[in-house]
This record gives C-alpha cells, sequence and structure tokens, in this order.
C-alpha cells in the first residue's frame, strides 16, 4: 500500500477502532489487519497512538496483560471523539471528489463541455 | 525493568528481534523512561503474538532496521534534550559523593572551619561528562548503524568498548591532565548545596510525575522472575550438564566411579542445602574483615579515624556481602527450581533439557544468534 496514502488515513483509522471500545496494541493490529491493512507493523502502529495520545484524543491506562506484562489500554476521549466526526467528514468529502476524478469518466466529459460552453482556459463562446 | 529477563521469556525469532531492538534503544542513547516504556509495550506485544503462533514478521515487517527506526522515530532532538536533566541528576549525584568525601578529607586534615572553606576544582567532572557522552554517543551512533549488517554485534560487546575506551580516555587525562592549567575552582559547600538542592528537585519533580502517571510516587516495578523463565531454566540446565561431565571426566581420571545423571543431581540438592551455612559464616569473616581494621584504627590512631574507616568499611563491604549473596541465593532458587520441574515432569536432567530445547525451539547458549533478516 502506499505509504503517503497510509499515513494520511491511518490516524483516523485507528481511532476510529478505538472509539468502538477500549482495546490495545495487539488488538488494534490485528483489526487493522482484519479490514486490509496488512504488512502494518507496531512499528507504524505505535507513533500513531504516541501523536493521539499527546494530542490528547486518547487516554492511556497501564494494567497488567493476561500473559504478565503490563499493558496499556486506550480509550476514546471527547476531543478525539469530536476529531473523529471531523476526520469522517473530510474523508467522505476527499474520497467524493477523488472517486469523481478517477472513477467517473462520464462526468468528467460533461464538466469539459461545460468548460468549453462558458469560455474557460480561452475557450471562445 | 530488565529487558534481559523479558528477553528470556520469549522464544526463538521473537526473542532475536526482541534483543536486536533493545540493543539498538541502548546504542541510540534513547532515554531510560522512554526505553521502558517503548521496551515494555514490544514486550506486551511479543508475548501475545508469540502465544497466538504469529510469525514475528506479521508484527514487525521483514526488515528489522526499518522496524527500530520507525518505532523510535518519535524520540526525536527535542525528546533528547528534555532528557538533559536526567544525565545532570546522574552527574550531580556523582559530584556530590566525591565532594562529601573530598569534605571529609580536607575536614580531618584542616579541621572543620578550614575544610568548609576549601575550593576544589569541578572542571575534571566536567571533562569527564563531556568525554563520556561524547564516547557513548560515537559508539552508540557506530553500533546502531552497524549492527544490523554484522549481527555478531552483541549488547555485552558493545558495553565493553564503551567501557575500554573510557577507561584509555581517563588515562590520557590523568597522564596530561598535570599540563593542563586550567581549574575552575568552587567552594565545595556550594557543590554540595547545588548538587543536593538539584537531587532533591528532580526528586520532587519525578514524584510528581509518577504520581500523575499511575497514583504512586515509587516507580512501578514489573516483577519478573528471572528463574521462572523457561528461557533462564534452560540455560541453568546445560550449564550443569557441562558441569556434570566435567565432574565425571575428573572422577574417571582419579579413578573413582563415575556418576549417574540422577546421582548427580542429588549432589547438587546437597550442595544447596550447604549455601546456607556459608553464607552465616561469610557473614561473620565480614564483620571480623571490618571489625579488624576498625579496631586497630581505634587503638593507633583515634576515635575520628575509627569512625570514618568504619563507614567507608562498611559502605564498601555491605553491597558487596549482599550482592554476591543475592547472586548465591538466586542459583540456588534457579536449581532448585530446575529439580522440581524434572520431578514433575518424571525426567532426568539431561531428558529435561532437551524436552525444554525442544519446547522453547532455542538453540545451545554460547552460540552468537544468527540474526534475523540480517
Amino acid at each position: 500500500m502506499d505509504a503517503q496514502l497510509m499515513k494520511g488515513i491511518l490516524e483516523g483509522c485507528v481511532l476510529g477502532i478505538i472509539a468502538k471500545g477500549e482495546t490495545y496494541g495487539y488488538e488494534i493490529l490485528a483489526q487493522l489487519e482484519l479490514v486490509g491493512f496488512e504488512e502494518l507493523g507496531e512499528g507504524t502502529l505505535y507513533p500513531v497512538l504516541t501523536r493521539l495520545d499527546k494530542k490528547g484524543y486518547i487516554s492511556c491506562r497501564r494494567a497488567k496483560s493476561p500473559l504478565g506484562p503490563v499493558r496499556k489500554y486506550y480509550t476514546i476521549t471527547l476531543p478525539g471523539k469530536r476529531h473523529l466526526n471531523e476526520f469522517k467528514e473530510n474523508y467522505q468529502k476527499i474520497t467524493a471528489s477523488a472517486d469523481r476524478v478517477l472513477f467517473d469518466d462520464d462526468g468528467w466529459h460533461e464538466r469539459e463541455e461545460r468548460k468549453d460552453e462558458y469560455c474557460i482556459d480561452g475557450g471562445t463562446a | 525493568m530488565n529487558t534481559v529477563l523479558m528477553a528470556e521469556q520469549l522464544n526463538g525469532e521473537y526473542r532475536q528481534v526482541f534483543e536486536r531492538v533493545d540493543l539498538y534503544c541502548t546504542a541510540t542513547g534513547i532515554a531510560t523512561e522512554v526505553a521502558e516504556d517503548k521496551m515494555m509495550n514490544l514486550f506486551d506485544l511479543f508475548m501475545t503474538a508469540q502465544s497466538n503462533g504469529k510469525p514475528v514478521e506479521k508484527i514487525i515487517g521483514k526488515d528489522v532496521e526499518k522496524f527500530c527506526i520507525s518505532y523510535f522515530e518519535d524520540y526525536s532532538l527535542k525528546e533528547r534534550i528534555k532528557h538533559i536533566p536526567d544525565i545532570l541528576y546522574k552527574f550531580c549525584w556523582l559530584v556530590l559523593i566525591f565532594s562529601v568525601i573530598e569534605l571529609f578529607e580536607q575536614g580531618i586534615d584542616k579541621g572543620l572551619a578550614e575544610g568548609i572553606l576549601y575550593r576544589t576544582d569541578i572542571l575534571p567532572f566536567v571533562i569527564g561528562l563531556a568525554i563520556g557522552q561524547l564516547f557513548f554517543g560515537a559508539a552508540g551512533f557506530i553500533v546502531s548503524r552497524l549492527m544490523f549488517r554484522f549481527p555478531k554485534i552483541a549488547p555485552m560487546k558493545f558495553y565493553i568498548s564503551i567501557i575500554i575506551m573510557f577507561v584509555v580516555a581517563v588515562s590520557v587525562v590523568s597522564f596530561w591532565g598535570d599540563d593542563i592549567e586550567l581549574t575552575v575552582l568552587i567552594p565545595i559547600v556550594l557543590i554540595i548545596a547545588v548538587c543536593a538542592a538539584y537531587i532533591a528537585v528532580y526528586w520532587g519533580v519525578r514524584a510528581y510525575r509518577r504520581y500523575c502517571d499511575h497514583g504512586s510516587i515509587f516507580k512501578e516495578r514489573e516483577k519478573i522472575r528471572h528463574e521462572d523463565s523457561e528461557g533462564f531454566i534452560l540455560e541453568t540446565g546445560e550449564s550443569l550438564i557441562k558441569k556434570f561431565y566435567r565432574k565425571n571426566k575428573r572422577r574417571k581420571r582419579r579413578g573413582k566411579a563415575e556418576w549417574t545423571i540422577w546421582e548427580y543431581m542429588e549432589y547438587l540438592c546437597r550442595q544447596d542445602a550447604k549455601e546456607v551455612w556459608k553464607w552465616h559464616l561469610m557473614a561473620l569473616f565480614y564483620v571480623v574483615v571490618v571489625a579488624v581494621p576498625v579496631i586497630h584504627t581505634l587503638l593507633i590512631e583515634g576515635m575520628m579515624d575509627a569512625l570514618i574507616l568504619a563507614g567507608i568499611l562498611v559502605v564498601i563491604e555491605i553491597p558487596i556481602y549482599f550482592s554476591c549473596k543475592k547472586l548465591s541465593d538466586f542459583g540456588v532458587r534457579c536449581r532448585k527450581k530446575l529439580m522440581q520441574e524434572c520431578q514433575a515432569h518424571a525426567m532426568d536432567l539431561i531428558e529435561y533439557v532437551a524436552y525444554l530445547r525442544e519446547k522453547t525451539g532455542g538453540e545451545e547458549r554460547g552460540e552468537e544468534n544468527e540474526g534475523y533478516n540480517s
């Protein structure tokens, strides 16, 4: 998957997973893998979690895991929920626009004709 | 937190990768608190993934080096600057201890009033700090760049090389130090006061941060029992088996009958029972080692000198005694645990070690790690 593209949406996706309920690193990775984010390691996830924590979008509590090590459990905060909603809105707008450019051929020709009609790009009426 | 103990609870590739990440973390000079947090996080992740039978590639990707770089990428220059107070804290402790000892010496030689007014040269400490940081930084820079190409670079070699460089540097400075006329003389009492104040403020801030973090002013301690880790039990067992073969060779040379493995195991149990008495005798020995010179000094030099000597000897001897005892007790606990496991599995030592080796996927210790993806 394109790294730059991933970078833009990963934070939102991780926040979306955490919004569903308190969770931890391995579970988040497993969820991401399940929905198709393959080859996404802890090296990519951990900085995302750290950023979200620093921005105050998630809170973290430490507790012993069933296997013994101390584990960090993440929960979404109120600012995190607001940010997630904003992300979802922006994501929908961007993907709708991108879809029209990338996949909607008929719509593209229509817009080209309208450009000529209204003398855009130096066309004459 | 001990990453060595953590690594021993991991098997095969997980252990290899964990150790490489730990070495990278040390070599790049990540601050202790940050390193502890990240390594504990990684340990939890690896333990969970290992128990679910996932290959380590699925967790960290195919390239360990890339993983290390991205895992620690948020530890920027800004973060490093934020941890300068930690370095200064250790520096202040060092300066405080040496200054207190020097004040004592001056007080004894010249009397208390003159001793307090004594001015000491702070420059050697500053130079030592600078050299130490420089060497650690240089060694870390080299190791972090080479360790993935040369998997035989192991933590012990890294620390040994740092120590060697530091000793060489101190020797050079000591040799040519007299030619350096630059000194920075500061009243010793002022140095002690400033260092003590800094340490007190540091403790206060740290306690406050810990309290905000996990509701206690004390550090969260992860109690990993070393002797419970299969990796370490395997190591202990392999070492005992080697000793068993060596013992039998010696017995054969002396014309004695060789032991069976069961006889050897009984012998180990008898030896461990004797350990308790050994340490009672050692305690008596240490008391004598401290008491004799103190009494001698009391008779010849006087009370003050005797008290100072007693203080110094106690400070030196007590940690040595308890460290050695701790190590010995730990060895006894490990062997006891191993014998218990052998009994529980109805196996002798050799059979149980072979069983553990197969279970953990471990290789015989003493071999260098081949290196995952290196």
